[in-house]
């Protein structure tokens, strides 16, 4: 059975850390939940369960750090996936890159070209086996999407940046989704770099993770554009289907699982 | 000449000389008397070149060049070698062909071997003549020469070898004699060339016969287009197949000697007709015709191409080819069942996905009865979790099962549980990944999945720990095929997280377990093997094992730790032949008629340790009849290897090898079965046309005559080489020592010196 549960003595040195009112609002709302979903709590340690790092790099990556939290405990209670509710960051150039195949890499401006040695570490991590998901947001510019691309040249020099068409399994991976969803729509879609059948890198321009943020009080943190509740679950749906589709990769692309899916969209 | 110039007492002793050098020179002095005699020839002409009257100047040279032979002469000792010689018989033999090409009709009623025994039987008195001028040997030969009383070759022979090595037959009718002293051979054959990998090279032995002036004269035998007949040349397949995949046989089918004609080809298995296909054979050549076709079972069967006889067919065997074939199957069909998707699931899917020997059926749950459920299954693509199908009515068609990190409960198929057991039972293979789903925490203790665990499931407080370790091998592990892929590592990447509770079960094998936690029975097991029934089980106590792909990739490797583990644990949970522990392999599939066969045994132990004295039984059998030809208990050497040695029978077919693994207490163990084709292997009747261009061609290459048997009349082709000269004593006579030598020298060079200086020169 998968439940919920409450921090482990790391998770909560990590938040004891910042203001008390965090914290309390944090152990307020998980043991909340605990007591929503009744069972023993059963996960092995914290390692093994799953962590979305932050990619830290020279360029604004910590804006949208949090996000993966707010997305985690929506992870916990909609899917099976037992996962950690705090998300460090990790140096692309760090051997501790490999310690978590997911990897969360937001930015809203343009950064310099990474070292060469993170380019190699994020090649070597995306084609044997990890998968990013670049969470651009293009308000203030498309400073991050020039940068991004340029890096995205270096790193796969022999593959480009393609459109995910409607019926790759990142929009089926868990919700029958299209790929627009995000804080805002400045895209209809979402593009990715794709080797062997594997998406291993999916960025969206929607700045999805910012939909996803709470402050303190618990309030969300950024309005969606052009608004509206649903705009926000839909964002928050996209990225259950983001983490389904890294973990199950094209699971939900099997043939026993087609004709279910072919009949729900044609409804 | 030897009684005038040594008198008549040597003359007595000798009867022939010949002049030899009694110092023979190294290389290095050859390369010095040339050049010190080019530059004494150069400097001399230079000399001398300024010298109007030409005939002085030529003279002088002359006489100097006189006196530089001389003085190579004495350094070379001249001599004369006094001997006493022989004259002797030479060698010769008669080297007839028996090859089964002989047994075809030569166009005269007869076949060739016939044609053949007629003549000598007929001019029986030509083959007595050469004994008065040779030391005559006789040969028979097909794949090698086999000598025989020159009086046997009139007699019937068996004309039974697989292949024809006139290369070997010729060099081995030399064997034993001085190439020296032979004077050569007649070869009587159809000129059918079917050599073994293993055979002389005709071209190389030719010419060595060249070298010692041995001749060959060849007279060929049977009549050049004399022979109809249609044969299956060549038969192109793979040795294995794989089943529901298309398989392609392609047959080359030669036609000899009859016109043009449609013909049906018809593929059969095990006499079963497969396909059959049309094809027109040429007069004069070959057609290919093409099977491609769908197996549709699994195993070992014996295949045959056949294409009907004409009226007149020389030999209807070589109309049909039988081969075997092995249809393997072509996926490995795996149900992948998983509690919650997570790094573990991740990397073992994309492995099993990856993996083109997989046919893989993945279930995960991603979604529990706990979670909220917020929208309507319209908005979601789950589908319901088909236990019925998958436990119960799919179930025996799954060659693996993988319970990763899952636990039956909350899912009805408590009664499911029962099925799978019986699954494993029977044969199937069950692994067992840990993690927060799995054992103690999944509910599974007293269940009859702990049945069939290398564990027993018991109370324990906590039931992980979390802490990350380093795996230890335990020493069945360091043998074990499951953990070979650890072999080449030093340390492999930690693992975080372990389930407890798991006490190893008699009968099961632990191969890797954590370095210090302990159990009430000892180490806390990592991962364990278990052989219960005919099935077979992995259980890991884990759910990190991803670690290993991502560890490898953090030092710059692929993966290799993890794809080798999981690569490895698949072959010896569906029991890769390779990874058997009672295994047999023969050299060949098809096996000559008659000849002897050899099957080679291993068997290991449970933890794949080669298995001395373990006892084999071992029955060979003709599958058609059960005709037992074969039947002994082996015991296995040091190596855990046993030779079986036996008589293929004369009579073609099928042929069952059958092995039991004979357990201490004589109860029967592990069993295999392998299926033989006992069949012509040889090519000697593909061809059935006479080749008198090869015998023509050696004849010619060693200066000897071609001449067809039935022209051969009442007379062999003789050899100039009737007498071989053999030297006895001998005794050399030294000339350079002589005084008259040393004056002669002497008397050049004054001469040369009282010319120079009567005409002024310097």
């Amino acid at each position: 059975m998968s439940n919920p549960k409450p921090p482990n003595s790391t998770e909560r040195d990590a938040f004891s850390g910042r203001t008390s009112r965090r914290g309390f609002l944090t152990t307020s709302l998980l043991a909340s939940l605990a007591a929503l979903w009744p069972g023993s709590l059963s996960a092995f340690g914290g390692p093994t369960i799953f962590e979305w790092p932050s990619l830290r790099y020279a360029g604004p990556w910590e804006r949208r750090q949090g996000a993966q939290g707010r997305l985690a405990w929506e992870l916990m209670k909609r899917t099976s996936i037992e996962a950690k509710l705090e998300h460090g960051a990790v140096d692309a150039g760090d051997p501790a890159l490999f310690d978590t195949p997911v990897l969360y890499w937001s930015g809203d401006a343009a950064f310099d070209p990474l070292p060469e040695e993170v380019i190699a570490n994020l090649r070597r991590f995306c084609l044997f086996g990890g998968f990013i998901f670049v969470d651009g947001n293009l308000e203030a510019g498309d400073g991050f999407d020039k940068s991004l691309r340029r890096e995205m040249a270096r790193l796969f020099p022999d593959l480009a940046f393609e459109t995910l068409p409607p019926e790759h399994t990142l929009f089926k991976s868990f919700y029958l989704l299209d790929g627009r969803w995000g804080r805002v729509q400045r895209r209809s879609f979402v593009e990715g770099i794709t080797r062997d059948n594997r998406t291993m890198l999916v960025y969206s321009q929607n700045d999805v993770g910012g939909a996803w943020m709470r402050d303190n009080f618990g309030n969300w943190r950024f309005p969606v554009i052009p608004g509206g509740e649903r705009q926000r679950e839909m964002a928050f749906r996209f990225g259950v289907n983001l983490i389904m589709y890294a973990l199950c990769t094209n699971y939900k692309n099997d043939q026993v699982h087609i004709p279910f899916i072919l009949k729900r969209r044609r409804r | 000449m030897i009684e005038w110039w040594f008198g008549k007492e040597w003359a007595g002793e000798f009867n022939h000389w010949t002049f030899v050098w009694l110092n023979r020179p190294a290389m290095i002095e050859w390369v010095l008397a040339v050049l010190v005699a080019v530059a004494f020839v150069v400097l001399s002409w230079m000399s001398m070149r300024r010298l109007a009257v030409r005939p002085l100047r030529w003279t002088l040279l002359g006489l100097r060049i006189l006196f530089l032979l001389g003085i190579v002469a004495l350094w070379w000792q001249p001599a004369i070698q006094l001997q006493k010689v022989v004259y002797k018989k030479s060698h010769a033999a008669v080297v007839a062909d028996q090859s089964r090409s002989m047994s075809l009709k030569a166009g005269n009623g007869r076949t060739r071997a016939e044609s053949l025994r007629n003549w000598f039987d007929e001019n029986a008195n030509i083959v007595t003549g050469l004994k008065e001028r040779h030391h005559l040997r006789a040969f028979r030969f097909d794949e090698v020469p086999h000598a025989v009383p020159v009086a046997d070759l009139a007699e019937k022979a068996p004309d039974r070898g697989r292949f024809t090595n006139l290369a070997d037959a010729l060099e081995g009718a030399l064997e034993g004699v001085n190439e020296d002293e032979t004077a050569g051979m007649w070869l009587f054959s159809d000129g059918v060339a079917n050599p073994s990998e293993e055979a002389a090279d005709l071209d190389v032995v030719l010419e060595k016969l060249k070298s010692h002036g041995v001749i060959v004269h060849t007279i060929g035998v049977g009549g050049e287009g004399a022979v109809a007949d249609i044969a299956i040349r060549d038969v192109r397949y793979d040795g294995f197949a794989f089943v529901h995949n298309k398989l392609t046989i392609e047959a080359s089918i030669s036609s000899r000697g009859i016109p043009e004609r449609p013909v049906q080809v018809s593929l059969s298995r095990e006499g079963q007709p497969v396909a059959t296909q049309q094809a027109v054979l040429p007069a004069e050549g070959t057609a290919v015709v093409s099977f491609t076709f769908t197996p549709t079972r699994v195993g070992r069967f014996v295949y045959s191409v056949e294409v009907p006889p004409a009226p007149d067919d020389a030999i209807a065997a070589n109309n049909r080819r039988d081969f075997i074939i092995d249809v393997i199957r072509d996926k490995i069909r795996v149900l992948h069942v998983c509690g919650h998707p997570d790094y573990d699931e991740m990397f073992l899917r994309r492995y099993l996905k990856n993996n083109p020997n997989v046919d893989l059926i993945s279930f995960f749950i991603l979604r529990t009865n706990s979670d909220l459920q917020l929208v309507s299954e319209r908005e979601l693509s789950l589908i319901p979790f088909p236990t019925d199908e998958l436990f119960d009515k799919q179930l025996h068609t799954f060659d693996l099962i993988v319970f990763q990190n899952f636990t039956y409960r909350g899912y009805q198929m408590r009664q499911y549980l029962s099925n799978i057991r019986r699954y494993v039972l029977e044969g199937g293979a069950f692994l067992v990944v840990g993690g927060d789903l799995s054992y103690s925490l999944g509910g599974y203790g007293g269940t009859e999945i702990e049945d069939i665990l290398p564990f027993d499931i018991v109370t324990a407080s906590p039931e992980f720990d979390a802490a990350p370790f380093t795996l230890a091998l335990t020493e069945a592990g360091r043998r074990h095929p499951v953990m070979q892929a650890f072999a080449d590592t030093d340390k492999p990447r930690d693992l975080l997280g372990l389930n407890l509770g798991l006490i190893p079960r008699p009968g099961s094998l632990v191969l890797a377990e954590h370095p210090t936690r302990r159990t009430a029975a000892g180490a806390a097991p990592v991962a364990a093997v278990i052989e219960p029934g005919k099935g077979r089980v992995l259980a890991l106590s884990v759910d990190s094992t991803w670690r290993w792909h991502f560890g490898d990739v953090a030092q710059g490797g692929e993966g290799a730790l993890y794809n080798g583990f999981y690569g490895n644990a698949l072959r010896w949970l569906i029991r890769d032949p390779e990874l058997r522990h009672l295994s047999v392999r023969s050299d060949r599939d098809t096996l000559p008629p008659g000849e002897k066969a050899r099957l080679d045994l291993r068997v290991t132990d449970e933890a794949f340790k080669p298995k001395p004295g373990a006892q084999v039984a071992v029955r060979i059998s003709r599958r058609d009849d059960g005709l037992r030809l074969h039947e002994e208990t082996l015991r296995t050497d040091d190596d855990g290897v046993a030779v079986v040695g036996f008589d293929a029978p004369e009579e073609a077919g099928p042929l069952m090898v059958e092995l039991e693994q004979l357990r201490s207490d004589g109860t029967p163990g592990e069993k295999q079965t392998l299926l033989l084709f006992v069949g012509d292997t040889g090519k000697e009747l593909d061809d059935v046309q006479v080749d008198f261009a090869r015998l023509r061609n050696i004849a010619e290459t060693t200066g000897g005559l071609f001449t067809p048997l039935d022209q051969l009349g009442g007379e062999l082709p003789a050899f100039e080489r009737q007498q071989v000269m053999r030297v006895g004593k001998k005794r050399d006579v030294p000339l350079w020592d002589h005084a008259g030598v040393l004056v002669l020298l002497v008397l050049l060079i004054v001469v040369e010196w009282w010319w120079r200086k009567r005409r002024r020169l310097n």
